[in-house]
């Protein structure tokens, strides 16, 4: 609930969502003295306003401390020039208007030499063809310099009639022409083609190219878009609102002042109608758009070349879809939905580049998994598959709880419970390779101690469980379908996380335990991943390979299922899970249908590293 | 503070603009025992900031604001002839700046985020009405603003100075777009209340 400060800043900073703003009409409504309220912190806006700007000006002309009353005496400039306004504004008929407007354009330029003398940054006034006058934006807000603007605004607004030019006289803060057009406003790590560093606040002329090998930097545009590019990634600045993307993929935040903003690639041009989006330019020269919030237009180059009389029909691409056109300039007929590929290829800013979560989640999109799930939804009983999400295919589903403390995000939870046991199982078939039989598993995990004692008093207050269910195996299993035989029960986990009054992790195989005595701290996640190559088990905890076994289990299959959560082992004479399940929370699980190769695997516990450093900051 | 003793006369030199306007700048109402009448630009002066205040309450788009802050400003150069002088000239200024916000709004009308004309018309009531004194608190704010925290002040910077949006923002001070906003109300507030503070200090007034 906002309190009626709140909302009027809200409001004042158009940030204000409709609800709210109908919240603070209410208020306002209610009685006078909310009205005198919100006139009163309006008024400080504006007074933090002004003090600011002065501040910002003063540091700027270096003539801080150094203001004028602008003086209407005898003989003035500034006097001079007031009183031509007056005349001009009821000018006797006996008064030739354009002596009074060369009068007046001579006293105009002694009032910009009695400026400049005085080094005041008070008021430019420049001229070409007809009258501009140019006035310090945030001078607007100077009372010291109300007098000015008034006076300026005026004379030009009385210039048109005495000239009774066909072009209108420009009546309003003009822009100085653009020059620099955009500013580098942040970077990470980055390296460009001559090896040379740039500043923060570098300035780049319009028409520049950039050429960024690797590393992201941010350049905000004078007009307001917001521009990130990752390297490798060559563009260039055509103007205030709009970029050349030759290679490499960028994403642009525009909207506000900053509408249209334009992005022109080899093959293609896409507008901005006030949005977030990424651009990506294939070495092949195809551009691929993706559209983040709002609305943008995707125009094939080729079509705007044309001598074509039809109708120019751009492709319009809404929020949460994606569109591409070919080297040819061909443009895909339909948007297709943005999969969490997509959104991954894409550093939406600086900020989200150095997150570790955005990391991890494109480290693992770009080792290709057959099913990635991060846990992110509060339904516990569906859990989407980040590789292909909305279908049926790959959607895990289970009795897994959802916890809101996970490694990233949110994680599946599994607590003490004696039946069901909480577990996650893949709904369909994972397909692997015909020709090779291969693949990992990889997740996060954090044991619960409490939650295991639980469960195990549980078992020992008399539960009908034989007393073999002790094992003491809580486990993150992958289930075999070609060995689900009973008579293959002991080969079913492929991975299995010890217990944890033993603080082992492990690797179970058919008939025997393996990494006895690796130790893990409890309470804390981990990096796991267990690799299934040339008939070879491998288990990496934390990024290092810490054993591996012989694995027979060579046959080409056609698919595998998973389970995740829940003890191996089915005792057909109990008719429960022999071992007992997983007691905590795992996160950001993946399967693939090949060997991850050991850089990879370095790479997540190295962003997973990242990711905790942070959080003891 | 120094007497004022004729229209635009004083020069201040070597001053801050606060203490320009605390000490030398037009008193807050124009001397009426004199045989000549107030210009036009001594009472813009003294009206600008509650006209200024108004339309920037009423018309969150910084842009509109400032081209409508300018017609105002034409029309009143404009129309000062037809200025009733028994009135308050502060009033009559942010009657047609009134006008003008609402022909603004029926221009754009799709953004919802207006008030209607009655609630306009009560604002401007309480903007015109507010005698307000604008030195003294220029100075206290600037003595205010000097114990910002960097930080803080960066972020009032970047809204006022470099007049981002929240959005804006919040992509370059790795915040998020609540947790600006939430700063912003926190840092203006405690602005207001050190504003008042030092205003008590001095035995000045709001």
């Amino acid at each position: 609930m906002n309190t009626p400060l709140e909302l009027i800043d809200a409001y004042l900073d158009d940030v204000c969502t409709p609800e709210e703003f109908s919240e603070l009409v209410l208020w306002l409504k209610e009685s006078p003295e909310h009205v005198s309220e919100f006139a009163e912190r309006s008024y400080l806006h504006r007074e933090i306003s002004e003090a600011l700007v002065h501040s910002a000006m003063s540091a700027l002309s270096g003539v801080r401390d150094e203001w004028e009353v602008l003086q209407p005496e005898s003989s003035s400039p500034v006097s001079n020039f007031m009183s031509l306004v007056e005349a001009l504004k009821d000018p006797s008929p006996n008064k030739t208007r354009l002596n009074d407007i060369t009068y007046m354009l001579d006293a105009e330029q002694e009032l910009i030499r009695h400026l400049a003398d005085r080094n005041k940054p008070v008021a430019k006034i420049e001229r070409d063809g007809p009258l501009v006058v140019v006035i310090p934006k945030a001078m607007i807000y100077l009372a010291a310099a109300a007098v000015i603007a008034l006076l300026v605004t005026a004379v030009v607004h009385f210039l048109p009639e005495k000239q009774a030019a066909p072009a209108p006289v420009v009546a309003q803060v003009e822009p100085q022409p653009v020059k620099n057009p955009a500013i580098l406003i942040g970077q990470d790590a980055a390296v460009w083609a001559d090896g040379q560093p740039l500043l923060a606040s570098t300035e780049f002329v319009e028409g520049q190219s950039l050429d960024l090998r690797s590393g992201v930097v941010e350049l905000s545009f004078d007009r307001g878009a917001v521009v990130t590019l990752e390297g490798p990634c060559q563009v260039q600045i055509l103007n205030d609102n709009s970029i050349r993307l030759r290679s490499g993929r960028i994403v642009a935040l525009a909207g506000g002042t900053a509408q249209y903003f334009s992005v022109h690639t080899p093959s293609a041009e896409i507008v901005d109608f006030g949005t977030q989006f990424g651009v990506q330019v294939a070495p092949d020269r195809g551009t691929k758009v993706a559209v983040f919030d709002g609305l943008v237009s995707l125009q094939s180059s080729r079509e705007k070349q044309t001598d074509s009389l039809d109708i120019d029909r751009p492709l319009m691409i809404s929020e949460g879809k994606m569109a591409s056109v070919d080297r040819e300039g061909t443009v895909s007929e339909t948007t297709s939905t943005l999969t969490e590929s997509d959104r991954v290829t894409f550093a939406r800013s600086l900020e989200e580049y150095r997150s570790p979560e955005f990391q991890y989640q494109r480290a693992v999109m770009t080792s290709a998994p057959l099913a990635y799930w991060r846990f992110e939804s509060d339904d516990a009983s569906r859990v989407q598959n980040e590789v292909s999400p909305g279908t049926n295919d790959l959607v895990g589903e289970g009795l897994v709880g959802i916890d809101e403390e996970g490694a990233f995000g949110k994680a599946a939870s599994f607590k003490a419970a004696v039946a069901p046991y909480s577990h996650f199982i893949t709904e369909g078939k994972l397909a692997f390779s015909p020709n090779t039989y291969e693949y990992t598993i990889e997740c996060l995990f954090n044991s619960d101690f409490e939650q295991y004692a639980a469960l195990v008093s549980m078992f020992e207050e008399g539960h009908a469980i034989s007393s073999r269910v002790f094992g003491g195996y809580a486990s993150l299993g992958m289930t075999d379908s070609r060995l689900a035989a009973p008579e293959n029960i002991a080969g079913w986990r492929a991975l299995s996380l010890r217990g944890m009054h033993r603080e082992q992790v492990g690797l179970r195989s058919a008939r025997a335990d393996v990494f006895e005595n690796e130790q893990y701290p409890i309470g804390q996640w981990q990096h796991v991943a267990l690799v299934k190559s040339q008939g070879k088990l491998s288990l990496y905890v934390n990024g290092s390979l810490v054993g591996s076994m012989e694995s027979t289990s060579t046959a080409i299959i056609p698919s595998l299922r998973a389970v995740i959560g829940i003890s191996g082992s089915w005792d057909d004479e109990a008719g429960l899970y022999a071992n007992l399940p997983f007691t905590g929370k795992i996160d950001e699980v993946a399967i693939y249908n090949r060997a991850l190769k050991p850089d990879e695997i370095a790479l997540r516990q190295e962003i997973w590293s990242l990711q905790t450093t942070e959080e003891l900051r | 503070m120094r007497s004022f003793e004729s229209n635009w006369k004083l020069v201040c030199k070597g001053e801050s603009l606060s203490r320009l306007l605390e000490d030398c700048s037009v008193p807050d109402s124009v001397p009426k025992n004199q045989d000549e009448q107030p210009g036009l630009a001594q009472l813009w002066v003294l009206a600008q900031p509650a006209v200024s205040a108004f339309i920037r309450s009423s018309v969150r788009d910084g842009h509109a604001a400032d081209d409508l802050l300018q017609q105002v400003a034409v029309i009143t150069t404009r129309e000062f002839d037809k200025y009733d002088r028994s009135r308050p000239f502060t009033n009559w200024a942010v009657g047609i700046a009134k006008m003008q916000i609402l022909s603004h709004i029926r221009d754009k009308r799709r953004d919802r985020l207006y008030f209607d004309d009655e609630l306009l018309g009560v604002i401007a009531d309480a903007h015109a009405q507010a005698p307000r004194k604008s030195g003294p608190r220029l100075y206290a704010l600037e003595t205010c603003l000097k114990r910002v925290q960097p930080k803080s002040r960066r972020l009032i910077e970047m809204r006022y100075v470099s007049n981002l949006s929240l959005q804006q923002i919040s992509n370059q001070s790795a915040l998020t777009i609540n947790a600006v906003r939430s700063a912003l109300h926190r840092i203006r507030t405690a602005l207001a209340h050190c504003v008042s503070d030092e205003l008590a200090r001095k035995g000045g007034e709001l």
